[in-house]
């Protein structure tokens, strides 16, 4: 095949706003099939977890036998973790052995308890990609790479070749919503604000807050000191959210406080009343998924089997100050993932409930003298009882410069695409080998649809 | 734009004729068709937005004609007149045409005026209509159009429409008119003023001025516009400001603000310094920079420079929002006023200062960036390279200078930049660190071939001027040697001074720069979606003020500002114009509006901050990607229209209501909102609310909701939030509820409104 022929293959395939759009009719069916084969109770939570600006995660899975420890400490030169330091993972995987970041205790208990994986080398990918196809330009690269606001984007759509506007998480809504909202409120929460990842067709995200009870309700007037004030303030507010606008700012402004206000006593409600045992940090991290926790307690009241989370951790761009900063932020994760899987066997939902990691990319496996800057392909963590545990999944990479996947300074293409990733947990959450394509529209330029799990990570 | 006309008189006729080669048939008919006249919003000066150019209507003092009457009753209507340029009072001054037997065909002589452009279309039957030859130029005389043979029936008719050949929002008509030039913007060689501009201020200031030998009276902004601008152009006026505007018109308010000194922020933040520890409380470096913005915000006379200054912290953003900064207000403090200083310079004296800022060194970390040394596996640092690139100066894809991107033969975008290029400007960014070096010896703040800083940042806390003053400082022993490529083949192989200028340059000069910046100030200031004209007019002003020089700030302030799409009248009513104001824009324009102000300590800023409410505070922003992204769609109504909003990334199922508890407290326990009483009692905050309370007094709650509808709503209060505030107010004047709560109740609601919140 010349260039020619294969870049028109390229730009074929790559048209796909349309056929995402036009088969949700089609998901909707297999949804229903979805319901009928559950006998128990029926529902499934996805929680992901997005570490912004770019998780170093060759300092979160460190391989530390002799000698591919010394590859790596020569590579990461003076970012490098002392070996010594390093949380043993058990087992050998892909022949290595392996440690976590110090400051991961509570991951290294999960994983050696078999309820956390690790994925290797996951990044953004058009098509699979060769060291010499990215040296000659021939490689169809995602849009936009080694940058942050790009990559968060390809990160939650999973459709690098476009500025898409819908994220994978949206779109599973946009599929199984019908059935999934008895109460009006979304399917999709996020902790973290507004994200593309809970941005479908139809479905929009609805954002919470980590502490109280989730939802803001609208404060009387005067603090209620004159009454009258009080509920003439409350009518007209929400007559002038109801009014019908022409200018389509005043129009989405109107319908977002609309739905805020409409749903927010709601939502407070179901979960004011909704307690946690497990203990968990006081963190905003830790809270997030303390509420998380609350919400999944309240999901009867809300109407909902299916529900996706988001939880946004920032401050990942460790250009400068990386193994203090790093270091610092490890443990949070850490605490946060250990604390939230005690809560969700608490509440005896631990196989309906996976979270998983993602980040923009990972960083430069070389140093800048400060910190490392930004590269591709990444290690991320998934957890839940649904998890084959215990495992590495995808490729850990050789971490010697130079290597046939180093572009340069240890930016590593990856092995694995998001795609193969998030297909794994979207066919678990219920989507059917025959839709898989449709939510995804590129996995089959990394996996024979049909062929079974695209990774193998989830139990079924 | 393309309006039809077709050559006059009421009735068609038929012609019959002979031809050597064959016979045919024409017939020339006129068909009234329901043409409007209207003018594309974009294109003239029509500042009423009534769709017919204002100077046409002064040239022919047509302003008070209803634009679908025929007062001269010579077939066209007014609103059509204006479209032919033709007299709407005079019954002669139509655009008269005849059939002409010449030598070498038949042929129709026609009107022309100047600056109209003139196309002879045909058809058969009367739905299809073809244009026959080119079109031609008015030249205010009558030009023969030679008719093409035809072997059947055929009609013929004119179509007669406006150009605008140098694409700076006048069109050749009104150019010819006004005496500037159709093939140039700035053709009357005024510094930093488009022709556009020109024609604003001669017909929206006050006296007289010479139109093509007609004298006409400038006429002043209404309040509504007044205020309508001011959300654009300021950070939140009072009524009296208002009313000082429709006295002195755009024009000179924007010439007054360009010659105010500017107000500083370090001054400011010394002082909070100083009355903190006068107060005993705990002193700098403590006091966050938030209390010195919304000192200046709220008491600075120079307003545009601190509106724009604010937006270009939107754009060249650093954050306090670090481990490090967070304790280095006056370092923040510092940036800020390189953003104001340069508000009115120059572009790239801008993109130069923010390259060796400490504390943009010390936020995208090229502070301290040292060489390579493979050996050691260790390369320059690309957080600034990227980031310069990125988000300060061309973006990620090659654009036209309409801000639309280029595309490949595939239809892709083309990247700007390589990861290549990346690592190039990482070399240029080598050797720079704090000023002055450590006193101690002499010896710069990094090590000769030691990572590791002789001393570091914590050495001088506390002392925060040692190194947060001064603009970095080169140290050419750590700067990379060698060449470095720069983009579009240049490349420079110098000291680490003559590599910056080199690669500021590079990026200044870049094509790109002038779209890319051009649309991030109009989403700004004026609007979320300009069209492609509006930005290339703006880039345009970026590229050449008039007079040769590239970067003008002051050029691409006023392009911004005094454009078709900002202020031309029928904008408005676009359902797609305007943008949802920045929440803290909001909050410091209902402070500004009443001037809250604390009575005993006025540097007291602290019960202003929102940002817990609505997740935006001054320098405060996440990341260097700002608090939204200037392409955020949010889920809805502006997403199917194909509409970004990027002020909407902030607006979720929290922040709405916090925004509206927060700015109800605000307003109703005036400017404290806290419930910290201890706080609360601390002072007395002062309002300004007379004048509603007097009309409150008088009963007179249509006076008050109009009052308020000018200050805060521009006037463009809709009919729905009049009706519902009028009522709600009725039943709490029913209610025996004190003036002072009815006035602030009224403010809270309209605070709370849609119409508020989005400035179109």
């Amino acid at each position: 095949m010349n260039r020619r022929q294969f870049l028109g293959q390229l730009s074929c395939a790559a048209v796909t706003a349309t056929p995402v759009l036009s088969t949700i009719l089609n998901l909707q069916m297999t949804n229903a099939a979805v319901q009928a084969q559950h006998t128990e109770e029926d529902y499934k939570a996805l929680v992901c977890f997005f570490f912004a600006g770019g998780n170093d995660s060759f300092n979160m899975v460190v391989p530390s036998g002799l000698d591919e420890y010394t590859q790596y400490a020569q590579t990461r030169s003076n970012m490098a973790l002392a070996q010594n330091t390093l949380l043993n993972l058990n087992g050998i995987h892909q022949g290595r052995n392996f440690g976590l970041h110090p400051g991961m205790t509570g991951l290294q208990q999960l994983f050696n308890t078999g309820k956390a994986a690790i994925v290797s080398n996951v990044g953004t990918l058009v098509e699979p990609v060769t060291l010499s196809r990215f040296e000659s330009g021939q490689a169809k690269l995602p849009q936009g790479l080694f940058s942050h606001a790009d990559q968060i984007m390809h990160w939650q759509t999973s459709v690098p070749d476009q500025r898409a506007a819908l994220g994978w998480g949206g779109r599973l809504a946009d599929l199984l919503h019908p059935d999934n909202q008895a109460s009006g409120i979304s399917m999709n929460i996020s902790l973290s604000g507004t994200n593309r990842f809970q941005t479908g067709a139809q479905s929009v995200s609805y954002e919470i807050e980590p502490r109280g009870n989730g939802a803001i309700t609208l404060a009387p007037y005067l603090n209620g000191e004159e009454p009258i004030l009080a509920s003439l303030g409350q009518t007209a507010i929400h007559s002038m959210m109801d009014a019908e606008y022409s200018n389509l700012f005043q129009k989405s402004f109107a319908r977002k406080n609309r739905d805020a206000l409409g749903a927010a006593q709601t939502f407070s409600t179901a979960v004011a009343g909704k307690t946690i045992q497990t203990v968990f940090s006081a963190n905003d991290i830790s809270q997030s998924f303390h509420m998380i926790a609350r919400t999944i307690a309240a999901r009867q009241e809300l109407g909902l089997k299916r529900q996706t989370f988001f939880v946004l951790f920032g401050g990942f761009d460790h250009h400068d100050e990386l193994l203090k900063s790093h270091g610092a932020m490890m443990p949070v994760v850490s605490q946060a993932l250990t604390e939230f899987d005690a809560a969700m066997t608490e509440l005896g939902v631990h196989d309906k409930v996976t979270t998983f990691t993602a980040s923009d990319f990972a960083r430069t496996l070389t140093s800048n003298g400060k910190g490392t800057d930004h590269a591709w392909g990444s290690n991320q963590i998934v957890m839940g009882g649904a998890v084959k545990g215990g495992q590495f999944y995808g490729s850990y990479p050789e971490l010697a410069l130079g290597s046939n996947l180093d572009t340069g300074r240890g930016r590593l293409i990856p092995t694995l695409s998001t795609d193969e990733y998030f297909a794994e947990l979207a066919r678990w959450f219920g989507v059917a080998d025959a839709d898989l394509g449709n939510v995804f529209p590129n996995l089959d330029r990394f996996f024979t649809i049909g062929s079974g799990a695209p990774i193998g990570f989830m139990k079924s | 734009m393309m309006n039809v006309y077709v050559f006059r008189n009421g009735c068609k006729f038929r012609w019959t004729g002979r031809k050597r080669r064959a016979a045919f048939h024409v017939v020339l008919g006129l068909l009234l068709l329901p043409v409007t006249g209207q003018m594309d919003p974009g294109m003239g000066l029509d500042l009423n937005g009534d769709g017919i150019s204002d100077v046409w209507a002064s040239l022919y003092q047509a302003a008070l004609l209803a634009p679908d009457h025929d007062p001269d009753l010579d077939g066209l209507t007014t609103m059509q007149e204006s479209g032919t340029g033709t007299h709407p009072q005079l019954n002669s001054s139509v655009l008269k045409n005849q059939l002409l037997h010449l030598p070498e065909g038949l042929h129709l002589r026609h009107d022309t005026v100047v600056g109209k452009l003139y196309q002879l279309e045909t058809s058969a039957d009367l739905l299809e209509w073809l244009p026959a030859g080119d079109p031609f130029e008015g030249v205010g005389q009558p030009r023969d159009v030679p008719l093409p043979q035809a072997t059947t029936q055929l009609l013929y008719r004119i179509r007669v429409y406006d150009q605008d050949r140098d694409q700076d929002g006048l069109t050749a008509y009104e150019e010819h008119l006004l005496g500037s030039s159709d093939d140039d913007a700035t053709s009357t060689g005024a510094s930093s003023e488009s022709d556009y501009g020109r024609a604003f201020r001669l017909f929206s200031s006050p006296g007289v001025f010479d139109l093509n030998g007609q004298t006409v009276q400038g006429k002043l902004p209404t309040l509504a516009e007044a205020s309508r601008f001011y959300q654009q152009a300021g950070l939140g006026a009072t009524y009296t400001e208002l009313e000082q505007l429709t006295q002195t018109g755009i024009p000179a308010w924007i010439d007054t603000q360009f010659s105010l000194p500017p107000t500083l922020h370090v001054p400011v933040n010394n002082q909070l310094t100083v009355y903190e520890s006068e107060n005993g409380e705990e002193p700098f470096p403590h006091s966050p920079y938030v209390w010195t913005w919304w000192f200046v915000s709220m008491n600075a006379q120079d307003q545009l420079r601190q509106r724009v200054a604010f937006a270009l912290s939107e754009i060249l953003v650093i954050s306090q929002i670090t481990d490090e900064l967070e304790d280095h207000n006056w370092g923040i403090a510092t940036y800020y006023d390189l953003l104001v200083t340069h508000a009115f310079g120059n572009y790239r004296d801008l993109l130069h200062d923010v390259a060796t800022s400490p504390a943009m060194g010390n936020y995208l970390s090229h502070a301290k960036n040292m060489p390579a040394n493979p050996a050691l596996n260790r390369f320059p640092d690309e957080n600034f390279a990227r980031e310069i690139m990125q988000l300060f100066s061309i973006g990620l894809y090659e654009l036209e200078q309409n801000g639309t991107r280029k595309q490949d033969d595939q239809g892709n975008p083309i990247a700007t930049y390589t990861n290549k290029d990346i690592e190039n400007f990482a070399n240029v960014f080598t050797g720079l660190t704090y000023n002055p070096a450590p006193p101690t010896n002499g010896t710069p703040w990094f090590g000769e071939d030691d990572w590791t800083p002789i001393l570091n940042e914590d050495d001088f806390i506390g002392a925060d001027s040692q190194w947060m003053g001064l603009p970095m400082a080169g140290y050419d022993p750590l700067h990379t040697s060698g060449v470095k490529k720069l983009l579009r083949g240049a490349e420079t192989n110098g000291n680490l001074e003559q590599d910056l200028t080199a690669a500021i340059d590079n990026l200044f000069q870049h094509p790109n720069t002038g779209p890319f910046i051009g649309r991030r100030l109009i989403q700004r200031l004026v609007t979320s979606n300009p069209s492609p004209a509006y930005v290339y007019r703006v880039a345009e002003a970026f590229r050449d003020n008039g007079q040769g020089v590239r970067g003008d700030m002051k050029a691409v302030i006023r392009a911004v500002l005094l454009d078709p799409e900002a202020r031309n009248g029928s904008v408005q009513h676009q359902t797609d114009h305007g943008k949802l104001r920045e929440p803290l824009l909001r909050h410091v324009h209902l402070a500004r509006a009443f001037r809250m102000r604390a009575a005993q300590t006025p540097l007291r800023m602290d019960n202003f901050d929102g940002a817990q409410a609505y997740a935006m505070q001054p320098m405060g922003a996440p990341s260097v990607f700002n608090f939204y992204l200037p392409d955020h769609q949010p889920a809805g109504e502006l997403r199917e229209a194909g509409l970004v909003g990027p002020e909407f990334q902030i607006t979720t199922s929290t922040t709405t209501i916090k925004t509206l508890n927060f700015l109800s407290g605000a307003i109703a326990w005036d400017g404290l909102i806290t419930n910290d009483e201890e706080l609360a009692g601390n002072d007395e905050i002062l309002t300004d609310y007379q004048a509603e309370l007097q009309l409150v007094e008088a009963d007179n709650l249509p006076g008050l909701v109009e009052r308020l509808n000018l200050l805060l709503t521009r006037g463009q209060m809709s009919s729905s939030t009049r009706q519902i505030l009028e009522q709600t107010l009725q039943q709490a004047v029913l209610a025996e509820i004190e003036p002072d709560d009815l006035v602030r109740f009224a403010v809270t609601l309209i605070a709370s409104s849609p119409d508020f919140a989005v400035l179109r």
